[in-house]
């Protein structure tokens, strides 16, 4: 048994037929894309296999993404495509390479990965935590032909014009596989200005073979990015993302959207939990249809609260005591100081007292967003830490993460 | 009712059962009765009320707005088996009517306990009245409770209630649910998007299915803001509120009512919210002049979504705040974060 990265010259046919047994057949375009990203993954060492005497039976991948916590982007390894062939699968293959996976990641530096688990325990047992949702909302397209006007009770010359029926409408420009670096720096300013917990951007050369899929639309102005295409024939619209700092932008990008009323009869979307498109619509038509929930792995722990963004009213001092057994490093007892919108951990001495107990696990939730409370009661924290120190916690923290993207 | 608002309790008129013949609909006898009741309400002191709406048009007229939602999730039942832990030393029992003032300081307990934002408790008569009711079953543990129906005849339980203040009361109260794998196959519960109950299942293979919003209104601002919990943070941050929509006119007199109720609480004009390190905040009324555009701006109804933790950036883009800056956005949100939920219709 052999674990190694993928190398040019590959037999990237082997890797393709593992996927499609994992996951389901691709079609053409589909196929074209993977062979894109598997691509790039070799190319920087970020695509391992496993050979069994030379038969691959075995690979996974990760892809460098930025992912943005409270409005400030921290370098993620998006783990994806993980494959054990069916006839080999329960030979603690999975979790040898998702070990190598994990130390490699480490190795390159990123402090946090993410990945959309198809099964937990092995991926807990490496430290993941559920931490996050990729949320998918349905909205009758009809309920999005005339958005509700801002509130008159508030006297904003703007908001007085938009109400009169004429919304500042963004200029609005088709965007390309040449758009790459402009989508994911107007995605990132987005980010940034909201204070968004969750959500990722990928490398250029990845968010260009997204922009080139011959299926999507994609709409690109000064603080906005619309991605959509048809679904079931042209009875659905799927909208991957609308994301907008102000309210012209996204009522001018959810316009677009509506457009297609005359032919879609319903629009999904993957959509912020909190965002504006549920205080858009005139009645309580947008219903949330799923949530599928990611998992975090905080790799490097002081890493990852250094890179992080914090709310800036909070000024707190904790004692965290970390039992990481897979990335020994990060344990120990720490000395978690939030304040100007910053985090530091730094190493505490045997008399800082009582701390919040917290194994890989519910270091990842607790990183993003769950409430220490909920973590005490899943077992996944623990200690004397008060009451107080719970809620300074949770106001460090707080967040509701999602994510508009899969991989 | 009482609303559970960051480990705190306030007083919240749930309003339900509002409704018009249909022949008489459209002629404003909705509003007129909405304005009435609204005043009724405040004028009895309660600072919040919230609803669930079958249409937003005439609440948001006067003043209510989306704030959180009813949750749904939908799993197999099988996926409950094996985290249950039927531990000897967690007593179990069946609840009855006689429980209804254990039951109501056991789920307060858990809501105050997991600084929850949203839930709320009924008062002892309608507790009673549904822990007598034949077809849900009840069962209560010092810092726990559970209650559940059979749903689509046995191939469903429909759980409206799993709370518990410990890991090995969800368990305990888990395994009385478990043990009902034997017949029933899927399991709708009512549940916190921030549930323990995602750590606890061993495998996804379910999760929120359904949102149902409701809406809030806040009928007396700086009461309630004076209730509400808030997180240790130090804020100061000008207000500017706009205009109630609703105003007072002809009061209502009820049968055997004589106290003369007071009119809504005019909330138009300056205001400065505070908030301690100490978890609670206040507002008060403030002169002191600021440049135009840098005060943020809210109606009644970007207030009610502000205060059940709506991000500010969202009020903004859906037209619902206005003026302000970066920074107070900032503090706004590090002092109302929540993930505001309900466990209960009406």
């Amino acid at each position: 048994m052999e674990i190694r990265a993928l190398r040019a010259g590959d037999d990237l046919a082997a890797q393709l037929d593992l996927s499609e047994r994992a996951f389901g057949v691709k079609n053409a375009s589909e196929r074209e894309s993977w062979r894109g990203f598997m691509d790039i993954a070799i190319s920087t060492g970020a695509a391992l296999g496993v050979f069994d005497d030379g038969r691959a039976v075995g690979g996974a991948v990760y892809y460098d993404m930025r992912q943005w916590w409270c409005g400030r982007a921290v370098p993620m390894a998006g783990v994806s495509g993980v494959k054990i062939a069916p006839e080999d699968r329960g030979r603690g293959i999975g979790r040898r390479m998702m070990t190598m996976l994990l130390d490699d990641i480490a190795a390159h530096g990123y402090p946090l990965a993410v990945l959309y688990p198809a099964t937990m325990p092995l991926y807990r047992s490496l430290g993941w935590e559920l931490a996050g949702g990729r949320y998918l909302a349905e909205v009758p397209s009809r309920s999005l032909w005339s958005l509700l006007p801002p509130d008159t009770a508030i006297a904003d010359k703007a908001v007085a014009d938009a109400s009169a029926g004429r919304p500042g409408r963004p200029e609005l420009r088709r965007a390309g596989p040449a758009d790459a670096q402009a989508v994911i720096d107007v995605i990132g300013r987005v980010h940034e200005a909201l204070r968004d917990s969750g959500p990722v951007t990928w490398g250029a050369d990845m968010t260009a073979i997204h922009l080139g899929e011959p299926d999507r639309y994609h709409y690109l102005c000064d603080d906005g990015f619309a991605s959509y295409s048809w679904q079931d024939g042209s009875d659905k619209l799927f909208v991957r993302s609308v994301q907008g700092a102000t309210a012209e932008t996204v009522r001018g990008l959810w316009s677009v959207i509506a457009s297609h009323g005359t032919m879609a009869e319903s629009v999904r979307a993957w959509t912020d939990p909190s965002g504006p498109l549920w205080w858009l619509t005139a009645e309580r038509d947008p219903d949330v249809r799923s949530r599928s929930m990611w998992m975090l792995r905080v790799v490097d722990a002081a890493a990852a609260i250094a890179a992080r963004g914090f709310p800036a009213a909070v000024s707190m001092r904790a004692t965290l005591i970390i039992d990481d057994q897979s990335r020994p490093a990060n344990s120990g007892r720490w000395l978690l100081t939030v304040t100007d919108g910053k985090g530091e951990l730094t190493p505490a001495g045997t008399s800082a007292g009582h701390g919040l107990m917290l194994g890989a696990r519910g270091l990842a939730a607790l990183y993003a967003g769950t409430p220490v409370a909920t973590l005490r009661q899943a077992g996944l924290a623990g200690g004397a830490a008060g009451p107080a120190a719970d809620a300074a916690l949770d106001a460090a923290f707080a967040a509701t993460p999602y994510i508009l993207d899969a991989f | 009712m009482r609303q559970w608002w960051l480990g705190r309790e306030i007083p919240m008129a749930g309003v339900a059962g509002v409704k018009v013949a249909p022949e008489y609909r459209g002629k404003g006898a909705g509003r007129a009765l909405m304005t009435e009741l609204t005043t009724l309400m405040a004028g009895r002191g309660y600072p919040l009320s919230a609803l669930y709406a079958a249409t937003m048009p005439i609440y948001r007229q006067q003043g209510w707005e989306l704030a959180g939602a009813r949750y749904t999730a939908k799993f197999p039942i099988r996926s409950l088996r094996g985290l249950d832990e039927p531990s000897t030393d967690i007593e179990i029992r069946r609840a009855g009517p006689a429980d209804a003032a254990a039951v109501i300081d056991v789920l307060g307990r858990v809501h105050g306990l997991a600084r929850d934002c949203g839930p709320i408790t009924f008062a002892e008569p309608v507790v009673r009245d549904w822990l007598a009711n034949q077809d849900s079953f009840c069962y209560l543990a010092d810092d726990g409770f559970l209650r559940y129906q059979w749903h689509g005849g046995d191939q469903e339980l429909y759980v409206d209630k799993l709370v518990a203040a410990s890991a090995r009361t969800t368990r305990a109260l888990v395994s009385v649910l478990a043990s009902h794998s034997s017949v029933a196959s899927r399991v709708l519960a009512q549940v916190s998007p921030a549930d323990q109950l995602w750590w606890l299942l061993r495998e996804q293979d379910g999760d929120i299915a359904e949102r149902y919003s409701w809406m809030l209104r806040i009928l007396d601002a700086p009461a309630a803001i004076a209730a509400r919990g808030f997180p240790p943070v130090d804020v100061e941050v000008p207000l500017l509120l706009r205009g109630e929509t609703t105003s007072p006119r002809t009061p209502l007199v009820l049968r055997g009512e004589t106290s003369p109720r007071t009119p809504l609480v005019l909330t138009d004009g300056l205001w400065q919210l505070s908030v301690s390190s100490a978890g609670k905040a206040r507002l008060s009324r403030t002169t002191s002049p600021a440049l135009p555009g840098t005060v943020i701006e809210l109606g009644a109804r970007g207030l009610a979504a502000l205060y059940a933790g709506t991000p500010v950036a969202t009020l903004r883009r859906a037209g619902l705040a206005t003026g302000g800056t970066a920074e107070s956005d900032a503090l706004l949100d590090a002092a109302f974060a929540a993930s505001s939920f309900m466990l209960d219709d009406f």
